[in-house]
């Protein structure tokens, strides 16, 4: 019968815990089991000691030096080996060889680990095996697999609250849009004014009595034509003119000032009557975008501009009076003479100062002719002034000067200074 | 740690503070100066390994040279999954252990693979040692000189794999993990094979 102290002192002979314990990594209460156990064996107390002057004496073993031509030694090998790297038989040699002597290695070691484990299960408080090689990947593929997993979910939470985010953001700016700010009219425009999406339709029946005062925009040199052209088709009496500001102002009936108004904001690429906000309309010089005032306007033909705002202003004329619908003839009459005399007398002229000089020859002839006709036309005055609404255009000239384009080729001056 | 300079043609003088990590990168990238750092920096360890395993200088001096060639060759698979020198040790010892396996061995002063202790190499089941004869003290004989030589030579006789483990540990002053990771072998096998390579030698140094 064994007794459990011999049974101890044999266990701990062939025990790696004593060389750990020698080594000093066990824990204190391992220590100091293994130490008591030692103590109470002679014989482990020898062994104890043998492997502690074993391993001193290990430790003190010297060791030659590499000679001083080691380093080249090895570099001139290298060289070598990669000269012969360039067949490949040897290295191929060299290759097989060594795969099997490792395969053979790995066998060995895996006998021996299956050996080592199942020494270690028949005795008791050996501890646990680290896990092999196999079991470490698969903790390592686990981990892979988890983080891109993560990843891959992070993604498609960001992607979905960056569009919901997109989308309510195109929710708030949409809001902002179909918002119509509608800020007070002033009194003077708030009656000729009415606000439509941030423009103001304006109606020459309901003008203040200062009148009305629009902007038109020169788009190329061909604005002045179109202008004069639609002024010499509308029944507007150019009273007076100015170069500095540029602008024409003039006096029509509520039917004429709507009709050249209307052809005003038709799309033209030589002219643009053009967009004011609302808040500047307060002011009194500024100009507003007009829209047709009435359903008149929209029923324009558009081919022969000129036949169908006459016609329209004869049959007005006729219905109310048919005295003033002959001097309106004649006026227009005279003024399509008076512009014919003046480019024939000064064809370097701009066109508003041919106009400034047609509306001078036509005024002089109207005030002769009312001259003359004091007690006659006295009554079809009045009732003109009745319907008469004052106009003034303001002209800004952007189209570019071809006197000015010399100047900015690199070639040179070519064209003439204004 | 300091690098010893060597004045060879192709030795440069490389700074102590360059890592392993960054020669490993610029050898890699076709420097021919930073490998020769690294050996500069690892021959003389690799060279104790290697002497303490094959117990002949110039064995050791070859299989030094045949391990930094198989480095260089094998630089690019490094993956710096662990230290630079345990990956150079872990070629020293397979140079080491596959030089046995070669029918034209060494010179004469590589160990003799069948002199070493059949007590417990290899055997399936741990047997307990034969208690050493109370008048042999083998603690109190290693204070000598001569002793000591014993020691390096009975070395040579254990299983090749309790003496590198014993090498490693005892000479090289490797940590059981290192170990473990040069070897790679489970941290259970390294401590079963050091205590069955230092009894081994204790049973040899006893016959003496």
């Amino acid at each position: 019968m064994t007794h459990p102290d011999d049974a101890n002192r044999l266990m701990m002979l062939s025990d790696p815990r004593l060389s750990e314990w020698i080594d000093g990594r066990l824990s204190t209460t391992e220590a100091a089991e293994v130490e008591q156990i030692v103590r109470q064996s002679p014989e482990l107390t020898r062994l104890a000691n043998d492997l502690r002057a074993i391993k001193r004496a290990l430790s003190q073993s010297k060791t030659h030096a590499p000679n001083a031509s080691f380093v080249q030694g090895v570099m001139q090998a290298i060289d070598a080996a990669v000269e012969q790297s360039e067949s490949g038989v040897q290295n191929q040699k060299i290759a097989n060889e060594w795969q099997h002597i490792e395969e053979q290695r790995i066998a060995e070691e895996r006998a021996e680990a299956g050996e080592d484990a199942s020494a270690v299960e028949e005795s008791a408080g050996r501890e646990k095996m680290l896990p092999t090689h196999w079991n470490r990947y698969w903790q390592i593929l686990a981990l892979s697999g988890a983080l891109a997993a993560g990843v891959l979910v992070s993604i498609v939470i960001d992607k979905s609250r960056s569009e919901k985010n997109l989308g309510e953001e195109t929710a708030l700016l949409q809001k902002k849009q179909s918002a119509s700010p509608s800020p007070a009219l002033p009194r003077s425009l708030a009656a000729a004014a009415t606000a439509q999406n941030g423009t103001v339709h304006l109606s020459a029946a309901a003008a203040p009595p200062e009148g009305l005062r629009v902007r038109v925009r020169m788009q190329n040199k061909n604005g002045h034509e179109r202008l004069e052209e639609l002024l010499a088709a509308s029944d507007f009496r150019i009273e007076s003119s100015d170069n500095e500001p540029q602008q024409i102002i003039g006096t029509g009936s509520v039917e004429a000032i709507d009709a050249l108004l209307a052809s005003l904001a038709e799309p033209s690429e030589s002219l643009l009557l053009e967009e004011i906000p609302l808040l500047l309309a307060a002011a009194d010089t500024s100009a507003t975008r007009f829209a047709p005032p009435s359903p008149l306007a929209n029923s324009f033909p558009q081919p022969s501009l000129r036949q169908a705002k006459t016609n329209e202003i004869k049959t007005n004329e006729a219905q109310t009076n048919e005295a003033q619908t002959n001097e309106a003839q004649t006026d227009e009459a005279q003024t399509d003479k008076a512009q014919t005399d003046a480019r024939a007398a000064a064809p370097g002229l701009a066109s508003a100062d041919l106009q400034v000089a047609a509306a001078q020859s036509v005024a002089q002839k109207s005030d002769n002719r009312n001259g003359d006709k004091a007690g006659s036309v006295s009554q079809s005055q009045a009732k003109r002034v009745a319907h008469a609404v004052r106009l003034c255009i303001e002209i800004i000239d952007d189209a570019p000067n071809d006197d000015l384009q010399g100047l900015q080729e690199p070639q040179g001056l070519q064209g003439v200074a204004p | 740690m300091g690098i010893r300079s060597k004045d060879t043609p192709s030795a440069r003088i490389v700074s102590s503070t360059a890592t392993d990590r960054g020669l490993v990168a610029e050898a890699v990238a076709g420097s021919r100066s930073a490998f020769t750092a690294l050996v500069q920096r690892h021959e003389g360890q690799i060279h104790a390994l290697l002497e303490r395993l094959c117990g002949c200088h110039e064995t050791a001096r070859d299989l030094a040279q045949e391990t930094f060639v198989s480095a260089f060759k094998n630089l690019h698979t490094f993956q710096h999954r662990s230290e630079f020198f345990t990956w150079l040790y872990r070629i020293a010892c397979n140079h080491a252990f596959t030089a046995r396996r070669r029918p034209n061995a060494f010179s004469s002063g590589l160990h003799d693979p069948s002199r070493a202790t059949s007590a417990h190499a290899g055997s399936p089941a741990a047997q307990p040692c034969e208690p050493v004869a109370p008048d042999t003290d083998v603690s109190a004989r290693l204070d000598q000189e001569e002793l000591r030589q014993q020691l390096a030579n009975a070395l040579g006789q254990i299983d090749e794999r309790f003496r590198q483990v014993v090498v490693l540990c005892d000479m090289q002053g490797a940590s059981y993990e290192e170990i473990a990771e040069i070897l790679e072998v489970p941290i259970g096998t390294v401590r079963s094979r050091l205590h069955r390579g230092r009894t081994s030698l204790r049973q040899i140094l006893a016959d003496l």
